[in-house]
């Protein structure tokens, strides 16, 4: 049986001016940068009388091991979009103003392929190997580095669009603390 | 389902002045992983008008305890007519957020947060009887655990605001 292992959602709204193409940018090379394989999901615009409404989903995916795949996935919402123009560095740019909201969110799927979908005794396999021995593997190699990565991705965001709180603990890994509190002397 | 105990109501911050946003939100940050929460962000907004800014923070940190009680804090923030400012401190040009900021501060504890005790009547009877009865103290215990640590987290974030006043 498939299990899943779901992430807290992050939100991200911003109204403004924002370089949209640039985020999808900013996005895209993070995903690939984590190897991550890249799916655009969904792409949906509407006309509207302000400016077009454009709702997408990203997926990305990866393949860890044998029976584990990590997902990402981001939903992007911009409304109220209107293009205008601006000048960086002497340099006309266009940009949006306009509101945007980012959904971040993502997964750890055990038995992506469902090879332990075959019996009755696979089944009950899998379900002990999933709250015995392999417990604490999957929740300390893979659903808190994922968290991690997460609010990397959130934060680089955050800073992309140049908002006021751009800056994470969380992105730091527990072991900094631990020893930067620690005096060896 | 889950019981949910309010243990903090509505604590709240009232600042207006200079404020670093990112040194704030990082110092709650810090606050929030030495006590080893997990932090759930409901909401963060921002919006840029032509000479000020509106900030928008809900964060839903929380904790388990055991595999029976779960604490969580909310932690609303509100900043209104967000400036930019650059000030010098000790020579060095920094540069500073002016504005107003709500902070309100709620603590909940949660019993039997899986609801595993609740499937059939004779679990939910027993359950009952240890939360009123047998485990009462042990409630009672966790609830002082919460809302010291809320009153910590208010204060902790006082104490920082407090200091830009200096500025």
């Amino acid at each position: 049986m498939t299990r899943t292992y779901d992430l807290d959602k992050r939100f991200i709204k911003y109204k403004g001016i924002f370089d949209y193409s640039g985020v999808y940018r900013v996005i895209e090379s993070w995903l690939k940068k984590k190897n991550f394989e890249f799916h655009e999901k969904k792409y949906k615009e509407k006309p509207f009388h302000i400016g077009p409404e454009t709702e997408v989903t990203w997926e990305g995916e990866k393949r860890v091991t044998g029976t584990i795949k990590l997902y990402i996935n981001i939903f992007f919402h911009l409304y109220d979009a209107v293009k205008t123009e601006i000048v960086v560095n002497g340099h006309k740019k266009q940009v949006i103003n306009g509101r945007i909201v980012i959904e971040i969110w993502g997964k750890v799927v055990f038995d992506y392929a469902g090879e332990f979908e075959q019996s009755n005794f696979f089944k009950q396999i899998e379900k002990f190997l999933t709250s015995l021995p392999l417990k604490k593997e999957i929740l300390f190699k893979y659903i808190d580095p994922l968290d991690y990565e997460l609010y990397d991705l959130e934060v680089l965001i955050r800073k992309f669009l140049e908002m006021e709180f751009h800056e994470s603990e969380y992105t730091k890994r527990l072991h900094d603390y631990e020893y930067s509190d620690m005096s060896f002397r | 389902m889950a019981e949910r105990y309010t243990v903090v109501e509505q604590e709240k911050i009232n600042y207006r002045g200079l404020f670093d946003i990112n040194e704030l939100t990082k110092n709650i940050e810090k606050w929030l992983r030495t006590r080893s929460y997990d932090k759930r962000i409901l909401l963060d907004e921002e919006h840029v008008y032509e000479k000020h800014k509106y900030i928008h923070m809900k964060w839903q940190p929380y904790k388990k305890i055991t595999d029976y009680i779960k604490f969580e804090l909310r932690i609303w923030i509100y900043i209104t007519n967000v400036t930019s400012v650059t000030k010098e401190i000790d020579g060095v040009k920094k540069k500073l957020n002016h504005g107003d900021m709500d902070i309100i501060i709620d603590a909940f504890m949660y019993t039997d947060y899986e609801n595993r005790w609740e499937n059939r009547a004779m679990y939910f009877f027993i359950r009952t009887m240890f939360d009123k009865f047998i485990y009462k103290m042990e409630t009672v215990k966790f609830e002082s655990m919460i809302r010291d640590q809320a009153m910590e987290l208010k204060a902790e974030i006082s104490s920082f605001l407090n200091l830009y006043r200096f500025y």
